[in-house]
């Protein structure tokens, strides 16, 4: 009965969970159908930088969200005070929560909140932070940074629709909101709550963007993920909220579902902060653990949504992490990366690539790898490269990795 | 019936020093708050913190990792190194594989953060530090430790405000109990930072604050008036029992399990004192389904003895916490001891990282941390205070609640229960 909330009793693990709710915003659109449409489409959004100057930057490229108005839905006083990575997460949850038509208020203590984020209103932070050092601001004061601890977006969806289960907020960096799905799964299993709002987001940055551009890691023109001549990543920003339900409570209100989500695995490199380790021992350990959970084989898997991020060190490391783990089965899974589409994400991409693979699952197509030119010969996999296929699928995984050399999968199965 | 989880290690880097001095220090209500370091061109006041000390980095880490890290990464490296010395685990092969670590933190390494954008805005992008970089996401702790211990398992960070380290236990302990691993270091750390004094200083909730007087912290003081802002860095090693039994290891207390509750708040501010006292229900509820009593019964040993409370000294937070407390301890509020820390080591976000170190050594000595500020109690506790007056319980101590009310209003109440 460890940790079982009152009048619930213990699920255990093979209580099958499903997503009934799906939302986003983020660089190629601001909803999941337009979303759908882009992806299959293999359009690109990486652009020129408008969000700040980025003038002495050695890229100036990045995936942004662009003419998002703030909703009217949002009461007055967090029209102002809403970051804009809060304000793409109450977008994101807005839409979810439409699509689920899940009733909160039938059962407010039954709907958990968490959310992966990295930097969350770090922006207007940086602008005041820069007002100071030119005297313009003599000390810090509070509104520019309420949006800067990560807990707030969190908070705020509490807020606004009223959930008032339990609450988390995951900083992992670029896993973060992988695991964020993962830890609504477990609270659905263990019987905290019978539904969640799991999810993450990110806004564009300075700090982020000058630290990747330090490390030299930023491409010059938009990523290539898996291509010969891959030279970097590109940022993105955005956020995505899925609805998690345990599939009994979806049932006894008739939800509709968009997929299943079996399991997930969780594996730390324990090698160096930002490079991988070289034999790809943790990403194939977060893969093998959450086949493993989830009870699918390699040959189940018709469908990889790749970390990708189009550095030369994570592709080839990701590729052969996959060989490690599929063996002769990784011949017959497609593997693409989204972040070729809407940028890397960050505290986002985990969300918003789980997003795109249970629509992968339920519409039936291979979302493509764009800008993939020349595939690396090293990397030898199908990465589905430039336009989408059809492809039916029963089950698919998401890889998500992160600085800290932490990784984690989540597999999800056709509803 | 699902294996139990048990604590058999701790290790503290504290404004009271390592473990033996933070557990005698509490006890004696000592406390750790000095005059502040002058290190930067901010303001004056306040003129009061609370900064770790005995504490050497190097005594703990290898040389080669330890120049790449950060103050964060330091103090939770050397918090875990501490835990597994005491309690005597030795993470390797196999036992390494499974392990993970659970950090949370409100503010992570906010000072370099800063120092980074300084460079950045003063010299432009080209000049921006890339070594710094890696150092300012939120898991970098996580990180390192994963890279100074070779563990593989379940890395993770959490973000909770002023409720960080009750969260970062809260996750620790449905992710062994789904299974992910048998053994998690979990806690938290928070450093003492230019930035988030200015903020909180803005906001009025430092130390004289605006009604001026003497700058001091004194949780649930009737004459309190603002918080002393701290640091520090508290682990755990958490274990299955049948883990920690089948290597013939100590047993500290068994972690019983958590409580969540949404107290409506302004995701900008702590909840007010009447949505405080209407809580606490919700948690009590969830708490009796893991068979706490709240009646300590002093014959049979049993209930709760002692709650750790984030009252922080602030006329608002002791408010909503006295008034949730008198809720959620009920007809038993007459006999549990209340303290909170914050009077000894400042407010940090993972103050309850280190409360949930004093409730495990309360349980294994049966002595409790006192409030050793407070002159004049504030009415509205209903309930006994540990003061510098109040003998060791009789029967020593059976469960400690660990008490989280954090801006936003996402309670956690976490339970310690004896072995």
């Amino acid at each position: 009965m460890n940790g079982v909330p009152a009048g619930h009793t213990a699920a255990g693990p093979a209580v099958p969970v499903v997503v009934t709710g799906l939302g986003t915003v983020n660089a190629l659109a601001h909803s999941t159908a337009a979303f759908a449409t882009a992806l299959r489409a293999g359009t690109c959004a990486i652009g020129p930088v408008t969000g700040f100057d980025a003038t002495g930057y050695r890229s100036r490229i990045a995936a942004e969200v662009k003419d998002l108005a703030i909703p009217t839905w949002l009461p007055s006083p967090l029209r102002r005070r809403a970051s804009r990575s809060d304000l793409f997460a109450l977008v994101a949850a807005k839409e979810a929560l439409t699509d689920s038509r899940l009733d909160i208020a039938a059962a407010p203590t039954r709907v958990g909140i968490v959310l992966g984020a990295t930097t969350a209103g770090m922006m207007r932070g940086e602008t005041a932070l820069f007002e100071r050092i030119q005297g313009t601001r003599r000390r810090y004061t509070t509104t520019p940074l309420l949006g800067m601890p990560m807990a707030t977006s969190a908070d705020l969806l509490a807020t606004v629709f009223g959930c008032e289960g339990p609450r988390l907020v995951l900083s992992t960096a670029c896993s973060s909101s992988a695991t964020a799905l993962g830890v609504a799964l477990d609270w659905i299993r263990l019987g905290r709550v019978d539904a969640v709002l799991a999810g993450g987001t990110e806004s564009m940055c300075r700090t982020i963007f000058a630290g990747f551009n330090a490390l030299h890691a930023l491409a010059l023109e938009p990523c290539r993920p898996f291509d010969r001549r891959r030279a970097g990543l590109s940022l993105g920003e955005g956020a995505a909220v899925l609805v998690i339900e345990s599939a009994a409570h979806a049932a006894r209100r008739g939800a509709g579902t968009h997929a299943t989500i079996l399991g997930y695995g969780m594996s730390a490199d324990g090698h160096h902060l930002t490079a991988p380790h070289p034999e790809g021992v943790g990403a194939a350990l977060a893969m093998r653990r959450a086949l493993a959970r989830s009870g699918v084989g390699p040959a189940d898997v018709g469908y990889i949504n790749a970390h990708g991020t189009g550095t030369p060190l994570n592709d080839g490391v990701e590729a052969s992490a996959i060989r490690q783990v599929f063996g002769s089965a990784a011949d017959r899974v497609a593997v693409s990366s989204t972040k070729s589409a809407l940028g890397h994400t960050l505290g986002a991409a985990g969300a918003i690539e789980g997003l795109t693979t249970i629509l992968a699952l339920r519409d039936g197509f291979l979302p493509p790898t764009v800008n993939l030119d020349e595939p690396d010969p090293a990397c030898e996999l199908d990465f589905v490269p430039r336009t989408s296929r059809p492809a039916e699928l029963h089950y698919a995984l998401s890889n998500s990795y992160g600085f800290g050399g932490n990784n984690t999968t989540v597999v999800f199965g056709r509803a | 019936m699902r294996d139990a989880i048990v604590v058999t290690g701790v290790g503290v880097v504290s404004p009271l020093g390592p473990l033996p001095a933070f557990w005698s220090g509490l006890c004696a209500g000592t406390s750790g708050i000095a005059a502040r370091t002058p290190q930067d061109d901010r303001p004056a006041a306040p003129q009061l913190e609370a900064r770790v000390r005995d504490w050497h980095a190097r005594d703990h880490i290898r040389p080669a990792l330890l120049r790449r890290m950060d103050h964060t990464s330091r103090m939770v490296v050397s918090a875990c190194r501490m835990a597994l010395t005491d309690a005597e685990l030795v993470l390797e092969g196999a036992r390494a594989e499974d392990a993970g670590i659970v950090v949370g933190t409100a503010f992570g390494n906010l000072s370099e953060s800063e120092d980074f954008l300084r460079g950045l805005f003063a010299k432009g992008p080209g000049l921006a530090n890339p070594l710094t970089f890696p150092n300012l996401v939120m898991n970098a702790p996580t990180g390192y430790v994963a890279i100074d211990l070779g563990i593989r398992g379940p890395n993770l960070t959490v973000v909770r405000g002023e409720a960080s380290g009750e969260a970062a236990l809260a996750l620790a302990f449905d992710t062994i109990a789904a299974g992910h691993a048998d053994v998690l270091l979990a806690g938290g750390v928070d450093e003492l930072t230019p930035v988030a004094r200015d903020v909180y200083s803005d906001l009025a909730l430092l130390s004289p604050g605006a009604t001026g007087g003497e700058e001091w912290s004194s949780p649930f003081d009737r004459g309190r008036n603002g918080y002393v802002m701290g640091e520090g860095a508290a682990m755990l090693v958490l274990e299955r029992a049948s883990h920690a039994e089948s290597r013939g290891a100590r047993i500290y207390a068994e972690l019983a399990g958590y409580a969540t509750e949404s107290i409506p708040a302004s995701p900008h501010d702590w909840p007010t004192v009447a949505a405080g006292a209407a809580s606490g229900r919700a948690t009590a509820e969830q708490l009796a389904a893991l068979g706490m009593r709240p009646v300590a019964d002093r014959d049979d040993r049993a209930g709760i003895t002692l709650v750790v409370s984030c009252a922080n000294s602030t006329r608002r937070l002791d408010a909503v916490e006295a008034a949730r407390l008198a809720t959620l301890l009920g007809a038993g509020a007459r006999h549990a001891l209340v303290t909170s820390l914050k009077g000894s080591i400042g407010e940090l976000g993972a103050a309850g990282a280190l409360g949930a170190a004093a409730a495990v050594q309360a349980i294994a000595t049966g002595d409790v941390p006192r409030l050793g500020a407070l002159r004049a109690p504030d009415p509205a506790c209903t309930f006994p205070l540990a003061t510098r007056s109040t003998p060791q319980p009789p029967g020593g101590v059976a469960e400690v609640l660990l008490s989280a009310t954090p801006r936003g209003g996402g309670a956690i109440t976490v339970l310690f229960r004896r072995p």
